[in-house]
């Protein structure tokens, strides 16, 4: 079946002349795939968590009402499509010491993945969620992808999705995220591979004095094209939210930026801020940034920042003076740049994998 | 005899099109401590820079040469492998690196060899302590975070745990308290041998007080304009760099 796309990622306020701001396009083949029959779930279920596969799917978006960043078509695409779909429940007042992994491992038998999960974190309850997608085999692949993440009052929800697909495949992910009152939300993202990686992230601050972190890095080598769409709403009052993204693009890489502050009227006393830095490796990468606050609300903080950085020449030199060649020294300052992030994934050997992936990566930059 | 180490032979070189070493000649031997003094801005961290291969500085004349070889041309990390080695006058912040990795990969780069992590975690602690670092800085990332006089003392580790044959330190004085200064000057000391040499570029002489300068050269407008030995200290103290200037003639 081939399919266009049109107005992905769009942001909230079209306020920016150029086309590729506004939103994106999807273009190519999205065939349906069987089941994808492979357990992603990596280790045992702990005690204080219950995972349900497929049907219940559908009871909780109905329940929870969240609101994906996903034009309808394509969510009628994905629902119709979808071959992989868990509902992963924190009972109340439980916190899950170990983190739950799901490991998508995308290869001939599976090509298409297009996988649904919904994490629901009951109240006080504390857990992390770590989802990997990975492929195998040299076809092309192609994943798209909702998870849904929604805290209860007082609940801390941690998601680390990694995506180290291969140069020909594509990845579409979507992330929806609410959090009730003093509840919190932490999504760090890394888009690392596939030729084009189209992802958003949009979490809603429902409840008093919640909270919720998007921290993602991407990574663009070759011909990659990157585009990304994060929003954080604040609808309750004292909320408080933070949008950190950290990026590396060499070669020929594209990438397109929109990250969303959106104090929503009647959200008093929040705060937002939003980062995101940009190291360029080579002249000829394409590189739009459009961070945006919107203030519906006057008794609000909000700070936006967005930088771009050629390598810095001096750290380059100093590595250098201490015998490392010079794509050592840039993988030294790619990591140096990409640290803060990597930090809050905990998984110590998914840390070790992606830095192997960043290395194998950069060989050829 | 003494073997030459560094051998620098008229050489001229800007940056941006500015010109600022303007004919520099200096010879150094292994076994010997070369001081240069000079005036800000004379060029001083521009020849350590040159010497190191900064790819900002175009030499337009001259060469450069290590061991016998030319090493004008030569990529930075080349000559960081042949035995050269900067302390920087201000020192790079690199976080993602701990210190301790840091300086254990850059070993293992400059001698080509793997370098076991035990028994490097015991030498480096042992130097740390000699250096009055505390040893929590290994497993701090690199200089990130460091106060002035800690990125020095860093560098000052990283000379001792790299071991070059020749170690340039420019300005790794400026900076440090009077007990850093002593703890430093030590450690260069430490380091000192027959078979290495290294060239202070300094505006104090506290850091010599416990290393014999064989040589000392003053650095003016990007060319040097007295050599002597540890008396020509005392008669810059005296006079200022101004009077220098008469003496070589200009
Ligand atoms: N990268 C550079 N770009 C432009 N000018 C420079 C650069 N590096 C050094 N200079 C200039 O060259 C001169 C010598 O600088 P420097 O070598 O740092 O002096 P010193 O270390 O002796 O104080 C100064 O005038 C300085 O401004
Ligand atoms: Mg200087």
């Amino acid at each position: 079946m081939k399919n266009v796309f049109k107005g992905i990622n769009e942001i909230p306020v079209k306020t920016w002349s150029w086309l590729s701001v506004n939103d994106t396009e999807l273009k190519g083949e999205f065939p349906s795939w069987a089941a994808y029959k492979e357990n992603p779930l990596t280790g045992s279920v702990p005690e204080g968590v219950e995972i349900l596969v497929m049907e219940p799917l559908q009871t909780y978006f109905e329940k929870y009402k969240l609101e994906p960043r996903a034009k309808k078509a394509f969510q009628t695409y994905m629902q119709e499509n979808r071959n992989s779909g868990y509902v992963i429940r924190i009972t109340k007042g439980q916190t899950i010491e170990t983190p739950i992994f799901l490991s998508f491992k995308l290869d001939e038998s599976s090509p298409v993945l297009v996988d649904n999960v919904f994490i629901l974190a009951e109240e006080n309850s504390r857990a992390t969620v770590i989802i990997r997608y990975s492929p195998a085999g040299s076809l092309d692949l192609s994943h798209s992808g909702l998870t849904q993440v929604y805290a209860q009052n007082g609940a801390e929800l941690n998601l680390i999705k990694v995506q180290m697909l291969a140069d020909q495949d594509r990845h579409v992910d979507h992330v929806a995220g609410a959090a009730e009152a003093k509840a919190k939300v932490k999504v760090v993202l890394a888009e690392l591979g596939a030729k084009q990686s189209i992802t958003n992230c949009n979490i809603d601050l429902r409840g008093e004095n919640s909270e919720a972190r998007i921290d993602s890095i991407y990574l663009g080598d070759k011909e990659r094209m990157l585009d990304i769409n994060y929003r954080i709403a604040h609808l309750g009052k004292n909320t408080v939210s933070e949008i950190h993204s950290r990026g590396v693009l060499a070669d020929r890489s594209e990438k397109v930026f929109r990250g969303t502050i959106d104090f929503v009227s009647g959200a008093s006393g929040s705060r937002g801020k939003e980062e995101e830095y940009a190291v360029l490796f080579s002249p000829f990468v394409k590189n739009v940034s459009a961070p945006l606050l919107l203030c519906g609300e006057d008794d609000v903080e909000g700070a936006h920042a967005a930088s771009t950085g050629k390598l810095d020449e001096s750290k380059l030199f100093y590595l250098m003076t201490r015998g490392f060649s010079e794509t050592d020294a840039k993988k030294i300052i790619l990591e140096a740049s990409f640290n803060p992030v990597l930090q809050k994934i905990t998984d110590e050997s998914l840390k070790e994998q992606i830095f192997s992936y960043i290395k194998e990566r950069l060989s050829y930059v | 005899m003494s073997k030459l180490l560094l051998k620098v032979q008229n050489l001229h070189a800007s940056v941006e099109d500015k010109v600022i070493i303007k004919g520099l000649d200096l010879q150094i031997n292994e076994g010997e401590v070369h001081v240069i003094m000079g005036p800000n801005g004379a060029g001083k961290s521009t020849l350590a820079n040159i010497i190191m291969g900064h790819p900002n500085y175009k030499v337009t004349e001259g060469s450069i040469y290590f061991e016998g070889e030319d090493i004008t041309e030569a990529r930075t990390d080349e000559r960081a492998k042949k035995g050269l080695f900067l302390s920087f006058q201000a020192p790079e912040e690199i976080s993602g690196i701990t210190m301790e990795n840091f300086m254990r990969s850059s070993r293992a780069v400059l001698s080509g060899e793997e370098v076991k992590a035990y028994a490097f975690h015991k030498e480096l602690m042992l130097i740390m302590d000699e250096l009055q670092m505390d040893r929590n800085y290994a497993v701090r990332h690199v200089n990130a975070g460091f106060s002035g006089g800690e990125k020095k003392k860093s560098e000052i580790l990283q000379m001792l745990v790299l071991n070059p044959k020749l170690a340039i330190l420019d300005e790794t004085d400026s900076g440090l308290d009077v007990d850093a200064v002593k703890t430093v000057s030590s450690g260069i000391n430490q380091f000192k041998n027959s078979r290495n040499a290294i060239l202070i570029i300094t505006h104090n002489t506290k850091i010599l007080d416990k290393l014999h300068a064989d040589f000392v050269h003053v650095l003016m407008d990007g060319k040097i304009v007295k050599t002597g030995g540890t008396a020509l200290i005392d008669q810059i103290y005296e006079t200022g760099f101004a009077s220098m200037e008469s003496i070589s003639g200009k």
